[in-house]
């Protein structure tokens, strides 16, 4: 079982060759129906073939399925949106020095939604490969060049719309959550727990009608779906919440945060159209198993959820 | 809490408060957040990389949000830009600086426009040389015709070096000639609106035979054009001002603080109750990473100004402290739009030498060279040796206290940075030529530096 069983296929237009191709997002993995035989045209591409864009689309989605900056930048609920206008980013493109566009570094097509390293190559400061631009200019420039190539690559992949911006942010926060991190998470507390309270704090908000800025949320370890603890009264109510990484991916990834007015702490058994979720009616109620069940509604591309009966 | 993760729940804050587009709304909302970023930076719990990368991802996750304004989009840009030019800072230690009273007048009158150029201080370091410098530039027959006999330098030989180059309002030709002959072009550094010019010329040979910093030793210079030329006799120094120096012994947090609400006094021209939103979020966050006391004397002076501007401050539950008298002279009579809305004929323009060197604080040396009054504006001209704290980039403070009693608050608007920041500053309120002397006050983070009573010798056309 994976986190994005509780996920129904998602689509996007690229614009790719001369019209606009179809992006798949299906059971966790980045396809593309208009290049059935990608593999191919990428090698076409290292030869010095036109790469067409859908796969350098996917190339770029295997890139940051484990960037930390997509959640720093992404939605944090379904009613905060993300608007990127794609000829915008070919103006900053533009911007950029030459070599250091076409030196992206070519990967082996594999797009997916699992864990992903944490920094591609071209995070590492090897944008451009060998005699590239980072040899070219001051470690300062470079770095600034290497942020702001990392920055447009990431706005082309919210580009891709609402749908897939939810997606690619369980890619990562599933990335971040899988035991093969254990080691890299504390020393990205402040980025993982600012991604978990930004979360966290809309769906409270909805459950409870707390202000959000109330809310504060700290990666729970150990075993247990975490903890919550409401105090004060009225306008001076605070909510602290202690939950597990995994949340992100399995619940708010999934438009699983708040249903029927409880608040999902864990999902027992992911699934679409229907799933079993852990849920708290009340702050100081003990979480329940209840079976949820997907309407046809969709909103911001995540389904909308209901007690199943 | 850790800095960063204060700062990147800062951000959830602010992200979550932004409403609509327009660049205001972006600046509000990354506001407080720079500040924050900043004050963290200042003080060394976080690394400046670290801090700048959550402003940008701030600001990027703000412009993905504003889908139809271009103005935040740009407001954006300027922020990437921003932070691809890191700052030519200086070098930093111990700089030898010397400071030589001029108080002299060039009038040139042979142009197209009469000018009087005011010559206050020279100022040396072994890799400058310069003459801080106020041009007044109006119509022909403007200005009262040259008091002295017309005394023109020689025809330059060789040419300028920079030829053909310069400023509405700035005499282009003008060298020096020292006493043994060597001949240098001066090269204006410097702004103003084509009227009123400051700023300083610097002193490049010509031809270019001397190794940087042989300015020093000269005794004398012969200053002008062909049309009139002033001598200024480098040998003859003022008084030396005392400056005491104090240092404050405060925590890094309390020091931040304190010097960012000082500047509140002295940067721009914008109403100071915009500003407070961004200090009054300094300091819960600076008190959240352990770097503030309870009883911080500068979170009860922000709680005084947010009382005074009626500006919510749910950050600040201190009580407000007394406001200084110095805050109090400048809140009360130096606001610019009261000053400038008394617009009329004032006294003729006056200079003033002011040349004083405070000892290094901060990595920074703070030179004064000169004051200039024309109307009911003054304009203090200087030098920051050293450099500049991100933290802070007004750089210190600096108030003048007259023999009325009355403060006055310099604000560098513009300065220049090769290897070097000269400055030129309003001086708010403006000081009137009847000013005898000053006591001059310059807060540092570290410490606060004084000198009492230097005098003034004002000189006019």
């Amino acid at each position: 079982m994976k986190w994005y069983d509780s996920l129904p296929a998602a689509d996007a237009q690229v614009p790719c060759g001369s019209g606009a191709h179809t992006v798949r997002w299906e059971s966790g993995q980045l396809t593309l129906p208009a290049h059935p035989d990608a593999e191919a045209e990428l090698v076409l591409a290292a030869l010095g073939g036109d790469k067409p864009a859908c796969v350098a689309v996917a190339e770029n989605w295997a890139r940051h399925t484990a960037d930390l900056g997509v959640l720093a930048t992404g939605p944090r609920c379904v009613a905060d949106r993300v608007n990127v206008n794609r000829d915008e980013i070919e103006q900053q493109r533009a911007g950029l020095p030459s070599r250091l566009i076409s030196g992206t570094p070519v990967m082996r097509f594999g797009a997916s939604s699992g864990s992903g390293t944490p920094r591609s190559a071209a995070a590492q400061g090897r944008l451009a490969g060998p005699g590239g631009v980072p040899s070219a200019l001051a470690p300062g420039m470079a770095e600034t060049l290497r942020r702001q190539q990392q920055r447009l690559e990431l706005l082309e992949l919210l580009a891709l719309g609402a749908a897939l911006q939810f997606r690619l942010s369980g890619a990562v926060c599933a990335a971040w959550a899988g035991p093969d991190r254990a080691d890299e998470r504390p020393g990205h507390q402040p980025e993982l727990t600012a991604a978990l309270t930004g979360r966290f704090a809309p769906a409270a908000e909805e459950w409870l009608g707390i202000h959000p800025d109330a809310v504060t949320a700290t990666p729970h370890q150990g075993p247990g779906w975490g903890a919550l603890e409401l105090t004060g009264h009225g306008g001076s109510r605070r909510l602290r919440a202690a939950l597990p990484l995994s949340w992100l991916a399995d619940v708010w990834a999934c438009g699983l945060a708040v249903v029927a007015g409880q608040l999902v702490v864990a999902v027992e058994e992911p699934g679409h159209p229907r799933a079993r979720v852990l849920a708290l009616p009340a702050p100081d109620a003990d979480p329940v198993t209840t079976e949820v069940h997907a309407t046809a509604d969709t909103t911001a591309g995540l389904p909308t959820w209901e007690l199943a009966f | 809490m850790d800095a960063e993760t204060y700062l990147r729940n800062l951000a959830e804050s602010e992200l979550r408060r932004y409403r609509g587009d327009g660049p205001e709304n972006m600046l509000d909302a990354t506001g407080r957040l720079r500040a924050v970023a900043a004050a963290f930076a200042g003080t060394g719990v976080l690394e400046p990389g670290v801090a700048d990368a959550v402003v940008d991802d701030l600001t990027t996750a703000l412009v993905i949000r504003s889908p139809s304004d271009p103005r935040v989009r740009h407001f954006a840009r300027v922020r990437h830009a921003h932070r691809s030019q890191p700052s030519a800072l200086p070098p930093a230690g111990q700089v030898t600086v010397s400071v030589t009273p001029i108080g002299a007048l060039l009038e040139l009158r042979g142009g197209e426009t009469d000018m009087n150029v005011y010559l206050f201080a020279a100022i040396s370091t072994p890799e400058l040389a310069c003459v801080s410098t106020g041009v007044l530039s109006l119509p022909k027959g403007s200005l009262p015709p040259r008091t002295q006999q017309p005394h023109g330098l020689p025809s330059p030989s060789p040419a300028r070096l920079l030829s053909g180059w310069s400023l509405q309002g700035v005499p282009g030709d003008l060298r020096a000639v020292d006493e043994t002959g060597r001949s240098y072009d001066l090269v204006f550094n410097g702004g103003g609106d084509g009227t009123w010019s400051t700023g300083q010329f610097n002193l490049l040979a010509n031809p270019r035979r001397l190794p940087p910093g042989a300015p020093q030793n000269r005794t004398s210079l012969d200053v002008g054009n062909e049309e009139h030329s002033v001598r200024i006799d480098l040998t003859a120094g003022a008084p030396s001002a005392v400056v005491t120096t104090t240092l404050n012994d405060l925590c890094a947090g309390e020091q931040f603080l304190r010097i960012r609400t000082e500047a509140v006094f002295g940067s721009g021209y914008h109403d100071i109750g915009t500003d407070l939103p961004a200090l009054a979020a300094m300091v819960p966050a600076l008190r959240a990473v352990g770097m503030l006391p309870a009883d911080s004397p500068s979170a009860r002076l922000i709680a005084a100004l947010c009382r005074r501007y009626a500006v919510t401050r749910q950050d600040v539950t201190d009580p407000p402290a007394e406001l200084p008298g110095r805050w109090t002279d400048v809140l009360t009579g130096g606001q610019h739009d009261s000053w400038r809305e008394a617009d009329g004929p004032g006294p003729p323009p006056a200079a003033a030498s002011l040349p004083v060197t405070f000892p290094e604080a901060d990595g920074l040396t703070v030179v004064l060279s000169g004051l200039l009054t024309r109307g009911r504006r003054t304009t203090l001209t200087g030098a920051f040796f050293g450099p500049v704290e991100d933290g802070y980039p007004e750089g210190p403070c600096i108030w003048l206290r007259d023999d009325n009693g009355q403060w006055h608050v310099a604000k560098p608007g513009n300065w220049s940075s090769d290897g070097v920041n000269l400055f030129h500053a309003e001086v708010v309120p403006p000081v009137p030529p009847s000013v005898s002397s000053v006591d001059i006050l310059i807060i540092s983070r570290i410490a606060d530096m004084r000198a009492a009573s230097v005098p003034l010798t004002w000189w006019t056309s």
